[in-house]
């Protein structure tokens, strides 16, 4: 099998079940099991999303909640990144700033919306600050965890070859730490998508938390699911582009799931040339 | 050249590690030390690489304290610690971060070649066996040119048959850049192949028990019979060593 042949084969195993569900849904609505105005067949969900892209408000209310998530995590990452090299690398620091952003994380996102909202308004600011908040803890308690868990043999060998401070960060933290990294950053694009939802829910006059609480309000399941829908659609598709990129950074790990890839690449090539 | 002057060394638990070691080095001596564990060998040769500092005394090199690692100390561990994610060629130039790219990929190549693994330059660690990725650990370790390479037991986790031929390789090597060298190792007859002068610590607290200038011509080979009584000699002091040694009988009445 190709590798594209493959990843098709691949992916055409993780559908099974969403259409299996869906099979089930149309099944039920056919069936006449439920009242359709608490949960409308598969054809309404579809005719809504039809309908909401035809009149533009799908890509209106799409590409705000995703600049949204962009921001914060954009916002969250970088603040993490900067607090989280610092504690990693250097016990001062960690000592200084750990407790307090631990204790932080101990308070419920959610419980800083009317902060927020006092200081810094029902629009934007609030929204985009609750997000990364949401993205940093992830990603910084991973980020030095990985610094810290650095093979202290491998910063020796560096340490003997005359690295130091900037130079060791570059080219022995930072590599070592990538893949501990990619998986905060994966967890902090979850939670983004998850307070982005907080975020829309609470106040906003666009945006797929919108989408779902207006549905909610006018009586109509079918907009609430296709929102639904849509979360899931982006929030996978996002997360796929992240753990490609990090893949790609962390080839040369020796994992068991990354020797998994490489042998059945390996077995595409030795079919390759077995044609 | 290298000079250690009554260096002890104590750890924070408690323990001494080291006691009073005296020692001079010539310009391309080679300098073969052995002990039972806890004699603190790897402790020694830590402290004259400038990764750890001694409690008292210091380690000199041409009249200048080491108190951090110098580029004219060169320091191969027991295992390969290559970096997972460069390719072994950039492993090889991650020794040489001042010199000009060209410069680096080229004494690269040469260092790698030395060591029989120009084929392999541009495969990750993990496509290496432990016998190549300790070669290619120890073209890192000459690529910069050290005055003085410290070897910690570099082929303990090889076997017999890779371990003589980076041995007889390690010679080679000295032949051609006559650096000097201090290997520590567990494996007496390897201190006996390599070395000029052959040192026996004894532990807790370490220090030095005694000292041999091994009068045997190079090269030498394996089976002399005059290799064969120093050996003996060897294992009677390192006996020695672990009988004196104070601490609980071996066996219980």
């Amino acid at each position: 099998m190709t590798a594209f042949g493959r990843r098709l084969g691949g992916s055409a195993l993780g559908w099974a079940l969403p259409l299996l569900l869906l099979s089930i849904w149309e099944a039920i609505a056919q069936a006449g099991l439920v009242r359709a105005n608490l949960l409308p067949p598969p054809a309404a969900v579809a005719a809504t999303l039809w309908g909401l892209a035809k009149s533009g408000e799908l890509a209106e209310h799409v590409t705000i909640t995703l600049l949204r998530v962009l921001l914060g995590f954009l916002l969250g990452t970088a603040a993490a990144t900067v607090l989280g090299a610092l504690a990693g690398y250097s016990g001062t620091w960690r000592r200084l700033l750990d407790p307090t952003i631990q204790g932080l994380r101990s308070v419920p996102s959610i419980a800083w919306v009317p902060l927020f909202i006092l200081w810094l308004g029902i629009f934007e600011a609030s929204k985009i600050t609750l997000i990364a908040v949401g993205v940093f803890f992830p990603v910084y308690l991973n980020l030095m965890a990985g610094i810290r868990e650095t093979d202290r043999k491998l910063v020796e060998v560096a340490r003997i070859h005359g690295y130091r401070g900037l130079a060791l960060v570059r080219r022995v933290l930072l590599p070592a730490t990538l893949p501990a990294y990619v998986t905060g950053l994966r967890g902090g694009l979850g939670l983004g998508w998850m307070f982005v939802v907080a975020a829309e829910m609470m106040g906003a006059s666009e945006g797929l938390g919108f989408l779902l609480i207006d549905g909610q309000q006018t009586g109509r399941p079918a907009v609430i699911l296709t929102s639904l829908l849509l979360f899931a659609v982006l929030g996978k598709a996002t997360d796929l582009v992240l753990s490609h990129l990090g893949r790609r950074a962390t080839r040369w790990q020796d994992s068991y799931a990354a020797q998994q890839e490489r042998s059945a690449d390996a077995a595409d090539r030795a079919g390759f040339q077995a044609i | 050249m290298l000079r250690i002057e009554r260096v002890s060394k104590r750890f924070e638990s408690g323990t001494v590690a080291l006691r009073a070691i005296d020692l001079a080095l010539d310009r391309g001596e080679i300098l073969g030390i052995v002990g039972t564990s806890g004699s603190g060998k790897s402790t020694l040769l830590r402290l004259v690489a400038g990764l750890d500092r001694p409690s008292e005394g210091a380690v000199l090199l041409d009249g200048v304290p080491v108190t951090e690692p110098r580029p004219e100390l060169g320091l191969v561990f027991q295992e390969p610690r290559l970096m997972p994610w460069l390719s072994v060629r950039e492993n090889v130039e991650f020794a040489l971060p001042d010199r000009p790219k060209p410069e680096r990929r080229a004494r690269a190549e040469a260092a790698l070649a030395r060591v029989g693994l120009a084929a392999f330059a541009d495969a990750l660690p993990r496509a290496l066996s432990g016998g190549m990725a300790q070669r290619a650990a120890i073209a890192r370790a000459l690529v910069a040119r050290p005055e003085v390479l410290l070897l910690d037991e570099p082929f303990s986790a090889l076997d017999a048959f890779t371990r003589m031929a980076l041995q007889d390789h390690l010679l080679e090597i000295w032949r051609h850049d006559r650096p000097t060298l201090i290997l520590v190792t567990h494996d007496i007859e390897e201190a006996l192949v390599l070395s000029d002068r052959v040192l026996v610590l004894r532990a807790r607290p370490g220090r030095i028990h005694a000292e041999y200038q091994l009068d045997l011509p190079r090269p030498r080979r394996r089976t002399d019979p005059r290799l064969q009584e120093w050996k003996e000699r060897l294992l009677a002091d390192l006996d020695l060593a672990l009988g004196e040694a104070p601490g609980e009988p071996d066996f219980a009445i």
